[in-house]
This record gives structure tokens, C-alpha cells and sequence, in this order.
């Protein structure tokens, strides 16, 4: 090699070294605990399940119960004050309750998916209906706890004044999905004569096996350009957030593997849930669709897909130019798509069906 | 198996952390097992500097009036680094194994990991043989480093993308997880 050639590319290496090592000081100072940054207490407890109440919002108004997925942590939607899916929403005034799962205790490898649909959905919107004297709640239902949310609509229509499905899989076979693909191989009899708690360390192993290399060059234009300040914050939120996906209960998540990867039964009317049938075509209540366009976990064909089984006049969509978690986290979603639904639910329901 | 091989990150990575001129090191069989979650700056900066010292060598043909295309040293250097960033990523296996109650799982043939991890070297091999021509073929008297890098993640974002949209990965991925699950103690 040449001594001038080596010697240039050497001192860019060299510099990118010390930018590493500045970050890498700056990411050990900075490290903190992974919370909601909103105020919040917990109202109720059941089993692992517990509901929090968010402060602020319209006492008088419908109270909003977000229902979120159970293989990631659900303070992404509040991690920070200015990327707060929860924040926006109580500006618009609602009344913001997150039904938090809990932490998968190792008892819960039995409990199936009713547990957690008839259950702990069906305790927090009791809780709700009794002490705001409400005949119905609103529901918004992100990613899997979407597709639990729209079951949930589906057995207990008149429980739910609205339904506010975000990047919500339902139609498990459309589109492009590399988890569906991956969970074509999976032999869930296995988890079902075995029941055990699926690590979370598992789960976030299949994250981010996904797409690496983009996440290689995200990272090392990181380490060039880095961010500062409260931006920095939030990215390493966001690093601590995919991180640490939670266990898994075996048996529901087995049941989740089958019965809707595999077998794409919400959509084939053959999901039952605790006995009972779950149908799309029982939704009764004004539903707003929102998916994201470039969502490399949920393909937004797989979203929209909940149009074919809702009534016309009930049904809206909002297709995010964005992707999967940029719709709940970045700036753009901030200004234009959450408060969007803020206002959709503050609309008065004009659709009732016979 | 399982825990955090301080060894390997060291040998992988003091090249950035320390400066060191540690030679980066493919070792399958000790591959970090938790990266935790601001690691993988250090793990893609390692690539990088990986990469770096793959753009000298670039550079330096060019320089020269040599083609690199065919440089077979070359081509190996860099897909020894895209096999150990696919290893470090699947690596994360064995912390997820050491959440499961399996202690079955050591005595098991690997078979299926193995499997990932040959389905992951051919297709980091056919990148670089599509990567190093179409390098040459670009304007290469101008091709800087974080080019050079970017052309390399793409490719490597193309290739990987084929491959885990594949039948034989997807099985493999699949039959891994089933194994484990299969290997776990029945309380």
C-alpha cells in the first residue's frame, strides 16, 4: 500500500475512532432507566395486568383505554415529552388509560389468549364503566394489542363507543411479512404439550435479525454525526426500548403463532377466543384505521385488510407516510397523524347500526 | 456457552475502542452472546473501521492501475466482515437459549444453527462477487470511504434481505427456535 494512501485512510479511521469513544462517554454519563415520561399512577391491578391513569384530560369526556402489544414495552408511547403518542392524545382532552400487561410471572406459561382478552381488556373497561358511569369506552389498539383490541370489539361490541386500530396486523397472509414467513417453520405443538415462558431476549434476537445492515449504517452515521442533547436522549431510549422485549407467556403465544400466523383465522371467521367465535363482520362501532406505509414488521396491506369487514359509513383509514414505529415516535407523527386521531375521537358518533 | 465472551468483543473491537491494531478476528465458536443495548455502536463501528482498511486496499489499485474486482483477498476480507456482523446479530441466540430452562440444548448437534450460519456465508460471498465489479465500474478515482461503506451496507442490506426471505433460512430459523423449545426442561 502506498504511505500517503494508508496514511489519509488511517487518519480518517483514527478520527472515527475518537468520535466512537466520544459518544461511548457520552452514552455511559446519559444512561438512565427506561419509564413513562408522563405522570401516571396505577388505578387498578388484575393478575400481572395493571391500569394506569395518565393525568390530564376532559373528566367528562369518553375515557380512552390503549391497549398495546405484549412483545414490546409499552412506554414507547410516552418515552419522551416531545415523541409522546399518550401527550398527544390528552391535548386533544381525553382521558388517557394504558393497559399495562405486566411482567410475565412464570405461573402465566398456562394462560392462554382469553386471559388476556377477557380478562385484563375486559377488568380495565369494567373499571371504566363503573367509575366514570360510561355505557362504552373508546379503545386504540396498537400492533398486536390492536388485533387484541379488535377481538376484544368484536365479543363485546356494545362495550366500545370507538375503535382506533394503529398498525394493527389483521390479515396476517397480505403483503410482504417476514414474520409470517419466519413463523411458517414454527412448530407451536411443541410450546402447547411444553408450556413455557418465551424469553424476551428470544423475541428482540428476531427483531433484530429483521434488518440489521440499515441499522449498521443508522449506527455508524451515529457515531459521525452524533446526536446531542435531548435527541440523544431519545435515541437512547430508543435503544433501550428494542432492547428489551418481555417474556413471553408459552401457551398464548403459542396460540398467537397458530392461530393467527399460521392459520390467518381472523380473517377466515375461525378464531375462537374463550369458547367463543370471534367475527369481524360484529364490529358496531365507528373504526379508524390507521397504518403506516413503509412498516417493515406489519405491512400496511395486512392493516387495511380490516376494511372488507366493516360497514362503509363506520370505517375511516389513515395511511402514515412513514413506518412502523415512526408512527408512534417521530416528529412528523407528532404534528400531523396522532393529533389527527385526537380530533377523530373527540368527533361526535354519528354512525350507530341496527 | 452463553454470557457475555469479553474476549471476542476485545479482539473484535479494540480496533475502535482502544486504537489498538488488533487484526479483526472471525471466531464462530466465540461469538459475544449479550451485546446489550448500546453495544452494537461498538460492534457497527468495528465493520466500519473493517471496512476502512478494505477502502485502503481499494484505494491503493486504483492508485496503482490495478483492477480489484478480482482481488480474491479483497473479496474475503470483506465477506468475513459482513459473516461476522451476521453471526453477532444470530449470536444473540445463545443469551435468548440462556433464558430457557434447556440444558439439553448443549448436547444438540447445532445442526440448524450451522445451517444459518453456511445459508449466511454463501450469501455474503455472492455479494461481494456483484460488489467489487460494480465498484469498478463507477467512478472509482473518487470513491471515498464513507462511499465505499455505503456501497458495501447496501449490498449487504440486498443480500440479506434475500436471505432471510428465503425457504432455507426461514426453515432454519424456524427448526433453531423449535429445537430450543424442544430442548427446554419440562417443569
Amino acid at each position: 500500500m502506498s504511505d500517503e494512501t494508508s496514511v489519509d485512510v488511517a487518519a480518517e479511521l483514527d478520527q472515527f475512532r475518537k468520535r466512537y469513544q466520544q459518544l461511548n462517554r457520552q452514552i455511559t454519563a446519559q444512561q438512565g432507566q427506561l419509564d413513562w415520561s408522563s405522570p401516571n399512577s396505577v388505578v387498578l391491578e388484575h393478575g400481572a395486568m395493571r391500569l394506569r391513569h395518565f393525568e390530564g384530560g376532559d373528566l367528562t369526556q369518553i375515557p380512552l383505554l390503549i391497549v398495546y402489544s405484549h412483545v414490546n414495552q409499552p412506554c414507547v408511547i410516552d418515552l419522551h415529552p416531545d415523541h409522546s403518542l399518550v401527550k398527544r392524545i390528552i391535548e386533544k382532552g381525553h382521558r388517557v388509560y394504558i393497559l399495562d400487561w405486566g411482567e410475565v410471572r412464570e405461573p402465566d406459561r398456562e394462560n392462554d389468549i382469553s386471559v388476556y382478552v377477557e380478562e385484563y381488556i375486559d377488568a380495565a373497561v369494567s373499571y371504566l364503566q363503573q367509575h366514570g358511569g360510561f355505557e362504552a369506552v373508546n379503545l386504540l389498539g396498537i400492533c398486536q394489542g390492536g388485533t387484541f383490541a379488535l377481538c376484544y370489539a368484536c365479543l363485546h361490541p356494545t362495550k366500545v363507543n370507538k375503535l382506533v386500530t394503529l398498525v394493527t396486523p389483521v390479515d396476517f397472509h397480505a403483503g410482504d411479512s417476514l414474520l409470517t414467513h419466519w413463523a411458517r417453520f414454527l412448530d407451536m405443538n411443541i410450546l402447547a404439550s411444553n408450556p413455557q415462558n418465551i424469553p424476551g431476549t428470544l423475541i428482540t434476537m428476531l427483531f433484530q435479525m429483521m434488518r440489521p445492515f440499515e441499522d449498521m449504517i443508522r449506527q455508524v452515521q451515529q457515531i459521525d454525526q452524533p446526536a446531542v442533547g435531548r435527541k440523544l436522549e431519545l435515541m437512547m431510549k430508543m435503544d433501550q426500548w428494542v432492547y428489551h422485549c418481555p417474556d413471553q407467556p408459552g401457551r398464548a403465544f403459542a396460540q398467537f403463532v397458530q392461530g393467527f400466523f399460521q392459520e390467518n383465522a381472523l380473517v377466515q371467521d375461525s378464531l375462537e377466543i374463550g369458547g367463543n367465535q370471534v367475527r369481524l363482520d360484529s364490529l358496531q362501532m365507528p373504526v379508524l384505521n390507521v397504518f403506516a406505509k413503509y412498516d417493515h414488521l406489519v405491512p400496511p396491506e395486512s392493516s387495511a385488510a380490516l376494511k372488507r369487514f366493516v360497514d362503509s359509513s363506520a370505517y375511516q383509514e389513515l395511511e402514515f407516510e412513514g413506518g412502523h414505529i415512526g408512527l408512534l415516535v417521530s416528529k412528523k407523527a407528532q404534528l400531523t397523524i396522532l393529533p389527527e386521531i385526537g380530533t377523530w375521537l373527540a368527533e361526535p358518533v354519528e354512525y350507530r347500526p341496527s | 456457552m452463553g454470557g457475555i465472551d469479553d474476549d471476542y468483543a476485545r479482539a473484535s473491537c479494540d480496533n475502535l475502542a482502544n486504537g489498538s491494531d488488533h487484526e479483526y478476528t472471525l471466531r464462530q465458536d466465540n461469538h459475544p452472546t449479550d451485546v446489550g443495548p448500546f453495544q452494537k455502536y461498538l460492534f457497527s463501528g468495528a465493520c466500519y473501521v473493517q471496512i476502512g482498511q478494505c477502502y485502503a486496499l481499494v484505494k491503493q489499485a486504483i492508485e496503482q492501475g490495478r483492477n480489484f474486482s478480482d482481488d480474491q483477498q479483497l473479496r474475503s476480507r470483506l465477506a468475513a466482515v459482513w459473516q461476522n456482523y451476521v453471526i453477532q446479530q444470530s449470536g444473540a441466540m445463545s443469551s435468548a437459549y440462556a433464558g430457557l430452562d434447556a440444558p439439553n440444548y448443549e448436547d444438540q448437534q447445532w445442526h440448524w444453527v450451522h445451517k444459518l450460519y453456511q445459508e449466511a456465508q454463501q450469501a455474503g460471498i455472492e455479494a461481494m462477487e456483484q460488489l467489487l465489479p460494480a465498484l469498478e465500474q463507477m467512478d472509482s478515482e473518487h470513491l471515498d470511504l464513507q462511499q465505499f461503506f455505503v456501497s458495501w451496507a447496501g449490498a449487504c442490506d440486498q443480500a440479506y434481505s434475500r436471505l432471510i426471505r428465503s425457504d432455507a433460512f426461514a426453515r432454519a430459523i424456524g427448526e433453531v427456535v423449535n429445537t430450543m423449545l424442544g430442548a427446554a426442561k419440562h417443569e
